[in-house]
């Protein structure tokens, strides 16, 4: 009989906590549709691993030999770039190049939290690592946690997809406090430009080479990424383009989310560093949103053909959900004011420049990296 | 409060904030040649 009831009594307070944190999310991906497919395997997971004496993790626990196969080696954020890669269309970019400044300028909050959360953690690979949620991009927030060990890998992962869902509640309050009606209502035509195969299939790889010059550390990421997107457009491939979007896509992240909760264990995750965490990936997706933004109104001084300060916001690689959120918003002030494209450009130069920020930190801490 | 943390880390921050826009620029600047190259061809 004792074996019924033995591990009920090894049940603690922490281990109900994150059950209820593993329902929440379950309950955000259902009902909110908030990144269900990340969301929901991760609160599955992170229920599965806080069962006591829980046989998922530990040396031989399924989950425990995924996370040493997949995220350990940082291989399932590194394929499922090529996956992304395969989704993203540059042609919005690659129209009207110069829209990629408002990528660079959105990484704003990745730096300014690094700084404000060098004053936090006594390890600095931590305050990187929790800066870097602020690239809204959960891939190479997984690399370079993991690059850099942290101590936080799954309060980081968690902050990262969580805030990621959150864009239409962060961003819009951030940028109407930051524009006047005028600016929101400023009107950007769009004229489409047939670019060139030989331009979409040298882009891909002329970033490639340029980011893996400048950053060595992070060749994987913006490798994969733009192999994805070399898949897509080389127009030879169109089978392997359409498996890496869907089927590879799709694997991996079953996998990345329940793996994940490896991380999430109750003694690892309910620690104060956890909400100082989520505190700090709120602030860098605020401060990315802000930097795209003013960044926009300082170019609007010189600029002959104003911009839409609204767009500067886009800058992150929450895609495409920071392009329609914006184009939604501009729709609200103005219903003739299509600003989707102009969004969309902006939206996938954060995709490129949030992996270069992430290289970039690798770069400049290098001494700080273990693997 | 770890300040030397903070003063350790404010210089490499300021170089990789502008080394971003620097790196941008030069994407621009070779993505606006490519486009032009290729559109004359």
């Amino acid at each position: 009989m004792e074996v019924l009831y033995k591990y009920l009594l090894e049940i603690h307070w922490q281990h109900i906590v994150m059950w209820l944190i593993g329902g929440l999310l379950i309950y955000l991906a259902i009902k909110k549709d908030m990144e269900p497919s990340l969301l929901l395997p991760m609160g599955f997971g992170a229920i599965l691993v806080n069962l006591p004496f829980s046989g998922a993790i530990g040396e031989d626990g399924a989950l425990t030999t995924l996370f040493n196969a997949g995220i350990d080696n940082e291989l399932f954020p590194l394929i499922l770039f090529i996956g992304i890669g395969a989704m993203i269309d540059f042609s919005p970019l690659l129209s009207n190049p110069k829209l990629m400044i408002f990528g660079a300028a959105a990484q704003f909050g990745i730096f300014f939290t690094f700084g404000l959360a060098s004053l936090f953690f006594p390890e600095i690979k931590d305050a990187a690592s929790a800066a870097i949620i602020g690239a809204a991009d959960g891939p190479t927030a997984i690399v370079v946690a993991q690059k850099f060990n942290s101590n936080f890998t799954g309060a980081i992962m968690v902050a990262a997809y969580s805030y990621m869902a959150l864009v239409p509640i962060i961003q819009p309050p951030v940028i109407k406090a930051l524009t006047t009606k005028k600016e929101r209502l400023i009107r950007m035509p769009y004229a489409q430009k047939d670019i060139s195969k030989m331009t979409q299939i040298l882009f891909p790889i002329i970033i490639t080479i340029i980011a893996g010059l400048i950053s060595p550390a992070s060749v994987a990421l913006i490798g994969f990424l733009m192999f994805g997107n070399l898949i897509r457009v080389c127009g030879v491939l169109n089978s392997l383009s359409e498996t890496a979007q869907k089927t590879l896509a799709n694997l991996i992240t079953i996998f990345l989310g329940i793996t994940i909760a490896t991380k999430m264990e109750a003694d690892k995750f309910l620690t104060p560093e956890t909400l100082l965490i989520m505190g700090l990936g709120l602030f860098a997706f605020i401060f990315d949103t802000a930097g795209g933004v003013l960044f926009a109104k300082f170019m609007n001084i010189f600029s002959k053909n104003k911009i839409n300060p609204m767009i500067g916001a886009c800058g992150i690689s929450a895609f495409p959900m920071s392009a329609r959120v914006i184009h939604k918003m501009g729709l609200k002030e103005d219903n003739q004011n299509f600003l989707l494209m102009h969004a969309t450009g902006v939206n996938v130069s954060g995709q490129i420049s949030s992996v270069i920020a992430g290289g970039l930190i690798l770069s400049f801490f290098s001494e700080l990296i273990v693997k | 409060m770890y300040i030397d943390n903070f003063t350790e880390v404010l210089p490499k921050l300021v170089y990789g904030y502008l080394g971003i826009f620097i790196v941008t620029v030069v994407i621009i600047g070779i993505t606006i040649i490519l486009n032009k190259v290729t559109e004359k061809k």
